[in-house]
């Protein structure tokens, strides 16, 4: 059965197939690692858009296991994950803060 | 200990080139991930949370220092200066790159190890105790019946496609530090004059959703039968386990809906169909148990004083140093002689987690004072040196302290078995290492700890149960409510000789409320407790009622 999809507005994160590390698709169409530089979809056409993109992408070998996730936006438009559980995956684990994709490592 | 011959460095090494293949053939888009997921998880490699995680196999926890060197080598050259003891007695990486993982596996192969088996619908790790071959109320040594198991599982045509995943667990004392009783199958070796050496078998036991205290199904297996029986079992599993729902897969699920008798029959049956063609498997299982016995010959025990007069007196006039023999340090079936529990919970650090410095501190110091120069990983995520000197004892701990590894706490409040959880998991619902460490926090007083005594938290961040919360004296497990991380309490769980399940207390607690309740447990036990009662002592004398009023009754 399909996941429900989360509440818009929306991101695609997935991980990079060579690291594994999480990354966000951006609106140049490439992946990044920080979630506020990804594309941000406001309506269901640019999230299917996006994941279209997203599962070419996987089938093109750059990244695995992509997935739409809701997002927030700060003051400047700059997108977050909402659910606390992508938050963590986004910058990495909590208790470590020297490492994870908060950290310069 | 166990060492390779021709055919294990062969087999492993194939394995790897397999694997290099595949990765490689992944990497240029032969591959797609759907049909690479199944040949990298049959090699430890997951991808979690944040990045790849591999884990890599501890044969019943017992390690080398050239091994335990390795893994600090890895963890520095490959992951981020650290690695993970589990509760499986292995160690995981979290954040090895895919281009890497056949380097990684080459480098174990070098010295003993791999990473197969360690996840998929196959027989794991088997674990054992981690004082085997040292503690004085074995009956023998239980790790060559591991080692037999370990064999006769590895890479077994018939059973590398299980309904579920299948973990076995061997102790060979009336003291059960495996946690036998919650696995699929837990042996328990007995030598008695009128049945001679044998097992006590018990099948279905697990935690997870759906927990069991596994029943025994057999009281008495002569030991030269082991690898028929568990072929039995594995057969009855293997046509009878349900394939159609993953989450009544396991065998527990299955003997629970047969029934325990009416599981045993059909096995018996098997066994005897099996005996009557296959007479072999018993020549066989004797013939390679007298070869692996000569592995794990005990190490040449030095005569020693028993009770050495300095270490007395540093007992005496050391308050640290004391509290330390009194918890972390063992009784040995050798005179002379203790095993050491290194404390991979320092309070405000991560349960399990050891650097690279620390691992190569362990291996040199298993190196100078462990006779055999052994180290055991435990199922509650620590470490053990089996053989030492108790003469050596003040220094050792010294050592220890020096590197952060002298924490006076193994079964004490703040040595908390705690799942990666929501910070490293892709299946949790919550986190588990900060409330380990906010737990730490509030008992951070190794006296306090000491006067409390004996209490085993433990903390799961999913129904999947990695933390073991359902064996926990206090068992907490994280939910997710509404988005928010939120946490159940239980109580009077044990995975000891005594197992039961821990009992939900009430309504959950938020991440800063858990502390609290935990807190309030300790509190009322104290207050509660008679004589030398530990706290599940207390709980089963009187019950969940006096908790729940302490915890929810209005103030």
């Amino acid at each position: 059965m399909p996941k429900k999809k989360p509440q818009g507005p929306w991101i695609v994160t997935a991980n990079d197939l060579l690291t594994g590390r999480v990354v966000f698709l951006t609106a140049a169409g490439d992946w990044q690692g920080e979630a506020g530089q990804a594309a941000v979809a406001h309506n269901d056409d640019m999230a299917d858009y996006l994941m279209d993109r997203a599962q070419a992408d996987a089938v093109a070998n750059l990244v695995v296991e992509p997935a739409l996730i809701g997002a927030v936006l700060d003051g400047e438009d700059r997108p977050r994950p909402a659910r606390n559980r992508e938050a963590i995956r986004a910058t990495g684990p909590t208790v470590r803060r020297d490492l994870g994709y908060q950290s310069a490592n | 200990m166990y060492r390779y011959d021709e055919y294990d460095h062969a087999l492993v090494r194939d394995r790897i080139a397999e694997f290099r293949d595949q990765v490689t053939r992944r990497l240029s888009g032969e591959l797609s991930e759907d049909e690479f997921k199944p040949l990298r998880l049959m090699n430890g490699l997951y991808l979690q949370l944040h990045a790849y995680m591999l884990r890599v196999a501890i044969p019943y926890g017992t390690l080398s220092s050239a091994q335990m060197r390795r893994l600090a080598r890895i963890a520095r050259l490959y992951d981020k200066g650290y690695a993970h003891f589990t509760t499986r007695q292995n160690v995981q990486y979290n954040w090895p790159a895919l281009k890497d993982v056949p380097d990684i596996l080459a480098e174990l192969a070098d010295v003993e190890m791999h990473a197969i088996q360690t996840s998929g619908n196959c027989i794991r790790n088997v674990t054992s105790d981690q004082f085997a071959g040292a503690a004085a109320d074995e009956i023998a040594d239980p790790r060559p019946y591991a080692e037999l198991i370990r064999q006769w599982s590895m890479l077994h045509p018939e059973f590398s496609y299980l309904p579920r995943k299948f973990k076995v667990a061997v102790v060979a004392s009336a003291n059960d530090r495996a946690a036998v009783r919650l696995h699929d199958v837990g042996l328990i070796l007995h030598d008695d004059a009128e049945h001679g050496r044998g097992f006590e078998v018990i099948v279905g036991g697990g935690m997870g959703r759906s927990p069991f205290v596994g029943p025994t199904i057999r009281r008495h297996l002569p030991e030269g039968q082991l690898l028929r029986y568990l072929d039995a079992i594995l057969r009855t599993y293997n046509w009878f386990g349900r394939r159609d729902n993953k989450y009544k897969a396991r065998i527990k699920i299955l003997v629970h809906e047969m029934g325990a008798e009416a599981f045993a029959r059909a096995v018996e049956a098997e066994f005897e169909r099996l005996g009557d063609a296959n007479r072999d498997i018993d020549r066989l299982a004797e013939t390679e148990m007298a070869r692996l016995q000569a592995f794990f010959a005990a190490p040449a025990f030095e005569a020693v004083a028993a009770e050495p007069a300095h270490v007395l007196r540093a007992y005496d006039q050391d308050t640290g140093f004391r509290l330390w023999m009194d918890h972390n340090v063992m009784s040995h079936r050798q005179p002379g002689y203790a095993s050491a529990v290194i404390s991979l919970k320092p309070h405000g650090g991560i349960p399990g987690d050891a650097t690279a410095e620390q691992m190569e501190a362990v291996a040199d110091l298993a190196d100078r004072f462990d006779a055999a120069g052994e180290i055991r990983v435990t199922h509650e995520q620590n470490l053990v040196l089996p053989h030492v000197k108790k003469a050596d004892l003040p220094v050792l701990f010294a050592a220890l302290a020096r590197h952060g590894l002298a924490t006076a706490n193994a079964g004490l409040v703040t040595d908390i078995i705690a799942c990666p959880g929501l910070d490293y998991c892709a299946l949790a619902n919550a986190r588990s290492i900060p409330l380990a460490q906010k737990i730490a926090a509030r008992f951070d007083d190794l006296q306090r700890l000491a006067d409390i005594g004996e209490v085993k938290i433990k903390i799961s961040g999913c129904i999947n149960a990695c933390g073991h919360h359902h064996a926990g004296h206090i068992g907490i497990l994280g939910v997710d409510k509404k988005g928010d991380e939120a946490y159940q309490l239980l109580l009077g769980g044990s995975g000891a000789e005594d197992a039961s399940l821990a009992q939900i207390v009430g309504p959950g607690f938020s991440e800063d409320g858990i502390v609290d309740a935990v807190a309030t447990v300790i509190d009322t036990y104290l207050s509660l407790r008679e004589g030398g009662e530990r706290f599940l002592d207390t709980y089963r004398r009187l019950g969940a009622d006096p908790f729940k009023e302490a915890l929810y009754a209005p103030a």
